[in-house]
């Protein structure tokens, strides 16, 4: 099975927010609760529909993630690490804690990735 | 300026309210997402990949200092203290939450501004020359026809609901400086031989995924029946316009599917039924625009500042600040600015809230408190004095405003890309700032002379990529980002759609790749060719056996 986690954009700020443990939506990713089962998955996307319908998300669904060597887990989409760690071009507007991130002037790899953490 | 009747002022403050009790009802549940999306969109309010984004509408790309200082405290107090020009004169922003979007429409309706009809499918911010009323080449000032047309057009009942978005564009000049002949509706104004004012119009222009070049309905529509025919061609297109695939839905496909004979048959005699109704724009009607746009009260100068001369001599960065961004004026004494927003620092389009402050103060200063913004994402100082040029070139430089890059390789349109967009593939921005960083030298710049590189980051083509002499269209190859290359493509009056040269390059060559084609264009151009000049008399074969030589090898 693979890995995944659970996000969605929050309703009254639009911000990406990602489903933790409690089944709180977190700002950031690697406070995000990773579903390691098809039924986990099911339940917890049952939960975020429900999110939906209480005017707390829009639009939830689950991507896909992967483990790096510290143990943190990644999205392996392309997109979707951009919508979790902010654009690349706004120094300002970059989620802080994901070194690397911005450093695409000189480097066009460091969020480029297809699999690898 | 145009400036808000009781009308308009009434207007817009019941739409504000209305939203304000839309928001409300989508917060508390009562609207679900699928309800609010369209009214939202109605409102300019998009959901994009990271927060809500909204558009504010620049009718024709011209607004006021005082406008300018709002959309400063709007970028501060709700957004991320940026805003972002784009290639419809508009200004989005792209942080604003949900809950505080009905104060700050509240906040622009004070000054005059809203963002209704930018998103949806209906007539969209109508764009001019960006040059209008100041420039020597153009037969009336286009924003008198812009403002009889956002008039008619906006909340016109019976196009609210199109089948799809619809774009018009005004221009008086042959020199085409809003890529009029790529618009649903492209409007040339002209005169006849007995000095009648007409419009030429030109439909089924567009980009996206099926480019084409607009095609000619009528050579000379009589000033005041524009708004009849324009009518005429929007209700035989709202009609029979295709609404069974959203990617078919233009006017554009109408004109291919149909025939441009069949088409202006059909318009024709929709507009003799119409023709003589109350759509006919009374002289006295025109008359009363016209005086909003009235000629600023300039005074009486020499042809040529003796200062400004010599300040040229004197300094070689102002003297090519002047070369590279002033344009003549038709007024004795006075000249055109363009501020480029392509600069080291922010992406091309983007300015911060303190930039907009001193802008809207520079531009009190020199420029009648006006500030046009252009559909190549930077903004113009219509009418300023010769003799205050070097001020403003000095000032400009401290707010890093002073960029003298307009209409080279560095001066990009370039699509938010997938750093902000829902729709995009790839990202736009990061590869315009590594281009900037290749062509940093001025110098280089300069030799290269005109060169339009625009970017898309999919094949929306909001970066207006086919019309680029370069243009750049972003591709997910498996995830990575790869960029096919187009070249020969012109949104000017010599208007052309680009050809795909070969295959796509990935991010880490792209830029090698242009590098290459325009190392290329230097080698073997004539004196005075401009890049697309040296293509087309050459043709792409040339291009494609420099950019891909294994080829070759493969067929020696």
């Amino acid at each position: 099975m693979k890995h995944h986690v659970i996000t969605a954009n929050r309703l009254n700020d639009g911000l990406v927010v990602f489903m933790g443990k409690d089944g709180c939506w977190e700002n950031s990713i690697l406070d995000a609760q990773v579903l390691e089962t098809d039924e986990t998955l099911k339940i917890r996307l049952a939960l975020a529909n429900a999110a939906e319908q209480a005017q707390i998300v829009v639009g939830p669904y689950e991507i896909e993630v992967s483990e790096n060597d510290k143990g943190e887990f990644r999205p392996l989409r392309f997109r979707e690490r951009i919508r979790a760690y902010g654009p690349t071009t706004h120094a300002d507007f970059a989620i802080q804690d994901v070194p690397g991130h911005l450093t695409h002037l000189d480097d066009v790899s460091p969020v480029y990735f297809n699999g690898v953490g | 300026m145009y400036r808000y009747d009781e009308f308009d002022r009434k207007f817009v403050n019941e739409r504000v309210a209305e939203f304000r009790g839309q928001v409300a009802r989508r917060m508390s549940g009562e609207l679900s997402e699928e309800e609010f999306r369209p009214l939202r969109l109605m409102n300019g309010l998009y959901l994009q990949l990271h927060a809500y984004m909204l558009r504010v509408a620049i009718p024709y790309g011209t607004f006021s200092a005082v406008q300018m200082r709002k959309l400063a405290q709007i970028a501060r107090t709700y957004d991320r203290g940026y805003g972002h020009f784009t290639t419809r004169q508009n200004i989005q922003f792209n942080w604003p939450k949900l809950e505080d979007v009905p104060n700050l429409l509240a906040e622009l309706a004070d000054v005059e501004m809203h963002a209704i009809q930018t998103s949806g499918n209906c007539i969209r911010n109508v764009t001019a020359d960006p040059y209008a009323g100041a420039v020597v080449d153009e037969v009336d000032d286009s924003r008198i026809w812009a403002e009889i047309v956002r008039q008619w057009s906006t909340l016109h009942p019976e196009f609210t609901f199109l089948g799809r978005k619809f774009k018009i564009a005004v221009s008086a000049s042959d020199y085409d400086r809003a890529v009029v002949r790529f618009h649903d509706i492209g409007l040339f104004i002209k005169k006849n031989d007995a000095g009648e004012t007409g419009f030429e119009v030109w439909i089924g222009g567009g980009l996206g995924r099926t480019p084409m070049i607009g095609k000619i309905s009528n050579e000379f529509v009589p000033a005041e029946d524009l708004l009849s025919y324009l009518e005429a061609v929007l209700r035989v297109y709202n009609m029979n316009g295709r609404r069974d695939n959203k990617y078919k839905a233009r006017i554009k496909i109408l004109v291919h599917e149909t025939g441009l004979d069949e088409l202006r048959a059909q318009i024709d005699a929709e507009w003799a039924a119409i023709k003589d109704s109350a759509l006919k724009v009374p002289e006295y009607e025109i008359e009363r625009i016209r005086a909003y746009f009235a000629p600023p009260p300039f005074e009486t100068l020499d042809a040529v500042d003796r200062g400004f001369e010599t300040k040229k001599f004197e300094k070689p960065e102002f003297s090519r600040w002047v070369n590279g961004n002033i344009v003549a004026h038709k007024q004795a004494g006075y000249a055109i600015v363009n501020i480029s927003l392509k600069t080291d620092d922010l992406p091309p389009g983007d300015i911060t809230a303190d930039q907009m402050d001193d802008l809207a103060d520079l531009a009190e200063i020199y420029s009648f408190n006006e500030i046009r913004a252009t559909h190549e994402q930077n903004l113009v100082f219509a009418h300023v004095k010769q003799s205050e040029l070097y001020e403003l070139w000095r000032e400009l430089g401290e707010i890093g405003l002073a960029m003298p890059n307009i209409g080279k390789v560095t001066d990009m349109i370039v699509c938010p890309g997938l750093d902000y967009c829902g729709l995009a593939n790839t990202r736009s921005i990061p590869v315009a700032q590594r281009i900037s960083k290749r062509y940093a030298d001025l110098d280089r710049q300069f030799d290269l002379g005109e060169l339009k590189l625009k970017i898309s980051g999919c094949i929306n083509a909001c970066g207006h990529h086919h019309v680029g002499h370069i243009g750049l269209l972003g591709v997910d190859r498996r995830g990575e980002e790869f960029y096919q290359i187009t070249l020969g493509g012109s949104g000017a009056e010599d208007a052309a759609i680009g050809s795909i040269i070969g295959p796509a390059f990935s991010s880490a060559d792209i830029v090698d790749a242009v590098e290459e084609l325009i190392n290329f264009y230097v080698e073997i151009r004539n004196q005075g060719e401009r890049f697309l000049d040296t293509y087309r008399r050459v043709g792409a074969a040339p291009f494609k056996s420099r950019l891909y030589p294994e080829k070759l090898d493969a067929a020696a």
